[in-house]
């Protein structure tokens, strides 16, 4: 799992208004909460709903994972990331320099 | 004279036995290897070390049912981590001549394709999918998989082979004949084998957009895009903009090559769109110009807005999307592994 990729990011940012919001498809609470503890994770993270609050599969239609949306403050969003590959922090940052 | 023969003979042996040690053991089964290969490779730290325990396990067990998988491996640790493609294919082939199992040998061809193109040495992919073919029918994996080797090698007699019989496996009872443990619903089923119908007729039609039947092509592709389904983003869930816009590129028309890869140049992350895309700009206007711009402005068309949600984060709070409005968000869907 390599969500603990995308918190240097955003302590980097987070003060010039940079979010990170990370919601996992599958229900596992407890699993979770301990990885955020382990990890140091200080951004959202969302747990999916279920039957008529699951937004993962039904709202956004997501397949493939990790996926990700570079939202800009308007609520457009402006890039999409397949996968999360090492390296692909600094293409994001560059993406996230341009809407901050 | 006798007796004495007969104490020579004896205390011969006796220190035959002494010199060799004790009597050998019977030789390990193939499945003692590979149980034995797996705990080494756990301990390996290197590549070499790793080529050096698979290659060793296919010389002295060239054809078991471990052969594709562990040829798989000679090909990532020596070819690719070690960068020796030739010695990987050398030994692999030596492992090769040894069976005859369609099966296995189809396994194994399949794991060498990628190597094959490397070193320039190509693996007769219509005679590796046949050799299989007459065994047995394939699955719709098998064929895609075929497929997807015949587009990266250019062999499109292959790609329009598999394709017609990729199509013939789209339909729901395929589908669920397939996956027989799973519990699908129809409506999942039907869904799965409309991907396979856009993929196949995808392929059948880049298949002969290659092999000057461009026309043709476009009209493929044209009854796929009005079956076909988009994203969220509005980006088309198959490549088959991808090629399209590629065929009607390679016919002259700039404008609608723009038009159709856009989507997926922009907001679908993908590299070869995004080629194809700068490809057709420059086709258009000669150079290069203006086309980070108009990049930039299409991105801003494009650009759908976000949809508000609630979820609970992970200490009970409920978390309104709409919050994070004013905010630069990195949004992210994970799925735990």
């Amino acid at each position: 799992m390599e969500l603990p990729r995308l918190q240097p990011l955003f302590e980097k940012y987070n003060e010039q208004g940079f979010e990170v919001v990370a919601i996992e498809r599958k229900q596992d609470t407890e699993r979770a909460k301990k990885f955020i503890e382990e990890n140091g994770l200080t951004y959202t993270l969302l747990e999916n709903g279920i039957d008529d609050q699951e937004i993962v599969r039904d709202l956004f239609g997501i397949r493939s994972f990790p996926t990700s949306f570079l939202i800009d403050r308007d609520g457009k969003i402006m890039y999409f990331h397949l996968g999360f590959e090492e390296g692909d922090e600094n293409e994001i940052e560059e993406q996230i320099l341009t809407l901050l | 004279m006798k007796r004495t023969f007969a104490a020579i003979t004896a205390f011969a042996a006796i220190a035959l036995v002494i010199a060799c040690g004790s009597p050998a053991l019977p030789p390990e089964s193939v499945d003692e290897a590979y149980d034995s290969l797996k705990d080494k490779f756990g301990e390996a730290q290197t590549a070499e070390e790793k080529a050096a325990i698979a290659e060793d396990f296919l010389a002295r067990f060239p054809n078991s049912e471990y052969t594709g998988g562990v040829a798989g491996a000679i090909v990532y640790y020596r070819g690719d981590e070690l960068g020796e493609p030739q010695k990987a294919w050398d030994s692999v082939q030596a492992a090769l001549a040894k069976v005859e199992d369609p099966e296995i040998r189809f396994e194994t061809n399949m794991n060498l394709l990628d190597l094959s193109s490397e070193i320039g040495q190509p693996i007769d992919l219509a005679a590796v999918a046949a050799e299989l073919a007459e065994h047995r029918d394939l699955t719709y994996s098998e064929h895609s998989d075929i497929m997807d080797a015949g587009i990266n090698n250019e062999l499109w007699p292959v790609v329009e082979v598999h394709a017609a019989k990729g199509l013939e496996l789209a339909t729901a009872e395929a589908f669920l004949a397939d996956y027989p443990d799973d519990e699908y619903t129809i409506e999942e089923a039907t869904e799965k084998a409309g991907r396979r119908k856009a993929m196949s007729m995808t392929n059948q039609a880049w298949a002969l957009a290659n092999t000057d039947r461009q026309e043709e092509a476009v009209t493929i592709f044209e009854t796929i895009a009005a079956l076909g389904s988009t994203n969220y983003l509005g980006v088309p869930n198959t490549d088959v903009n991808v090629y399209w816009g590629k065929t009607v590129l390679g016919l002259g028309n700039a404008e609608q090559a723009l038009e159709l890869l856009a989507p997926n140049a922009i907001m679908g992350d993908s590299d070869t769109a995004f080629a194809a895309l700068k490809e057709a700009w420059v086709a258009k206007n000669d150079n290069d110009e203006g086309f980070d711009a108009y990049v930039a402005s299409t991105r801003i068309s494009l650009a759908k807005s976000i949809d508000t949600f609630t979820l609970t984060d992970y200490e009970g709070n409920d978390i309104d999307f709409a919050s994070f409005n004013g905010k630069v968000t990195l949004l992210s869907f994970w799925f735990p592994t």
